[in-house]
């Protein structure tokens, strides 16, 4: 049982009629994990999360959950799950007291009282209020309770801080550390880089419905990247840095920046090549990292330009 | 095993429903019976067209059972409770995946066939409370007034058309499962009643639409004759046998289907349209 993993997409492929949703996800997600799926929006990460629950169903492949199937053994995977939508919508006219009784009582046996009571507690989520009448951040907060009070063994968040303020953010954060300490499995989509940087252990890229890369957070740090700006004292050609591994991000006259991948020793000798009046280099974030690696380089060029032009 | 939640759910959000529907009708059942003496003696003199008796039933008019089954039982009463039943079988189970609670109740381990049930389970009990509700006033009306009716009579009647009912609420929950979109699956149902109630009716009086009659499901409720000759038991049945074929066809197209995701499947992809965010 121990050596299952909590979620594994097989050869994953979802058409909506002639749109291709996902074209063929692999990926494996160890037990007690903090996994981040990570991917722009439209990416396909929702309609895995929800091949993982069996609203919808694959076209191709399989969707396991501990080595459960998602459709042959639905009710059996969904009992081991706890699952946050990422369009969370809940019944408007009942309060979240009624709310939480109503959806404890489909998992009958399963909520521990006192761990329930904490956790309203610690989100600061007042149960007592009608569900139509609280905020984006409450109802998130009571989706999450939703989904945690009874201690699944495999969390599934679908951008779970999305509409929370800073403070209610950092809270969510420490309760999925927590599930994870306690080992439990949390898998939780995202497209914000930082979330991801500082609570998982690894993260799986995914774009156009295809992964395109996992990697352990370490090491996707421990990338070779920096982003070099240079003044220099002369006109320098156009093309002067036109090196592999290098790309100049934009230009204000003398002012150059460049992106470095694994090259440093090149770029630094093209740069000697021309007097160089200042030179500063910046730790680059995940964000600028991922971007480096996994966006199509046309994409973020023309990202580049839009931000130079404003 | 999750103990009906669902279910006693589902009864717990129609309450209001059905406290004004019950409410309501039992308040015309009331009247019904209360306004029979002064109609008992104006009618016995009464001549009309014979199209007109047969579509109305007011053959039998003039007695007590022929006047509560004409102003209550053959058609208004009917005719409310199958809006109550197009309404909520469009709504049970499509209501939940366009207002998108589909994924927090599916996240929960219940089978979608357990989850349909529950949710017909529901219907089909709020229609007997409806009908219940009717009971109290005929039990107080009728020896008030003291009108000449079988209070047994009466009340076998008023749960004489829940099979109409159940019927179209399967028609409701068949065509929301099978077609893209709730509102079409509301005019389909309101079309189809429509149409083979004109179909019916029209039977009773030209002959060339007669071989045409069975397919109407009124044809199969004696609303007109209930009180004076008993429930159709016959047209009960096939009521009820279509019903539960209905039933297990949307049950059966609810379980294949992907769920929630009606607008991306059913608009093409215009070119205005962004691309589904949720994909």
């Amino acid at each position: 049982m121990a050596d299952l993993p909590a979620v594994e997409f097989r050869g994953l492929v979802k058409y909506y009629g002639p749109v291709r949703a996902l074209d063929g996800v692999d990926l494996r997600v160890e037990q007690g994990e903090v996994f981040g799926f990570l991917g722009p929006n439209g990416a396909g990460k929702t309609t895995a999360i929800r091949c993982l629950l069996d609203l919808i169903r694959p076209t191709a492949g399989q969707a396991l959950v501990l080595g459960l199937d998602s459709q042959r053994d639905s009710v059996e995977a969904r009992s081991r799950m706890g699952y946050l939508p990422g369009d969370l919508s809940l019944y408007e006219t009942l309060t979240g007291q009624q709310t939480i009784s109503f959806f404890a009582g489909l998992r009958p046996g399963r909520v521990d009282a006192a761990y329930l009571g904490r956790l309203i507690d610690r989100l600061e989520f007042d149960p007592r209020r009608p569900v139509g009448s609280l905020s984006r951040g409450n109802r998130q907060k009571l989706g999450l309770i939703l989904a945690i009070m009874h201690q699944p063994d495999v969390l599934v968040l679908d951008e779970p801080t999305s509409g929370l303020d800073p403070l209610a953010q950092e809270t969510v954060e420490e309760l999925l550390q927590a599930a994870a300490a306690a080992g439990r499995t949390v898998f939780f989509s995202s497209h914000i880089l930082s979330e991801v940087e500082r609570i998982c252990h690894r993260v799986g890229i995914i774009r156009d419905g295809k992964i395109v890369a996992v990697e352990a957070i370490a090491d996707l740090k421990g990338r070779s990247l920096h982003i070099v700006e240079v003044s220099f004292g002369e006109p320098v050609p156009a093309d002067a840095f036109a090196l592999p591994g290098v790309r100049e991000l934009r230009r204000d006259g003398n002012l150059v920046h460049l992106e470095v991948r694994d090259n440093l020793d090149g770029a630094l000798k093209a740069i000697a090549r021309y007097r160089v009046v200042d030179l500063r280099t910046e730790q680059p974030s995940l964000e600028q990292i991922f971007l480096a690696y996994y966006q199509p380089a046309s994409q973020s060029d023309v990202k580049e330009a839009a931000r130079a032009a404003s | 095993m999750p103990r009906l939640n669902v279910l006693v759910k589902t009864l717990r959000d129609l309450r209001w429903q059905v406290f004004w529907y019950g409410l309501g009708l039992a308040a015309m059942a009331a009247l019904v019976i209360a306004i029979y003496p002064s109609y008992a003696g104006q009618l016995e003199d009464f001549q009309l067209p014979e199209a007109f008796e047969k579509l109305f039933g007011i053959e039998a008019y003039t007695t007590p059972e022929g006047f509560v089954s004409t102003e209550f039982f053959s058609q208004t009463v009917p005719v409310l409770m199958i809006i109550y039943a197009i309404m909520q079988g469009t709504s049970a189970l499509a209501g939940e995946e366009v207002k998108g609670t589909i994924d927090v109740l599916l996240a929960a381990p219940i089978s979608r066939r357990r989850l349909a049930v529950e949710k017909i389970g529901a219907f089909f009990l709020s229609t007997l409370l409806i009908s219940a509700a009717i009971c109290p006033a005929w039990l107080i009306s009728i020896p008030a007034v003291d009108v000449d009716l079988s209070l047994v009579d009466v009340i076998v009647a008023t749960f004489s058309f829940l099979p109409l009912v159940w019927a179209f609420y399967a028609f409701s929950l068949l065509a929301a499962a099978a077609l893209p979109s709730r509102g079409l699956a509301t005019g389909v149902v309101v079309l189809f009643a429509v149409a083979t109630y004109v179909i019916y009716a029209l039977a009773l009086i030209v002959d060339v639409l007669d071989p045409l009659r069975w397919l109407a499901p009124f044809n199969y409720y004696n609303g007109n004759e209930v009180v004076a000759k008993g429930p159709d038991y016959a047209g009960a049945a096939v009521l009820t046998g279509v019903s539960v074929a209905c039933w297990l066809l949307a049950v059966q197209a609810f379980e294949r289907r992907d769920l929630g995701v009606r607008s991306e499947v059913s608009l093409p992809r215009l070119p205005w349209r962004r691309a589904p965010v949720s994909v």
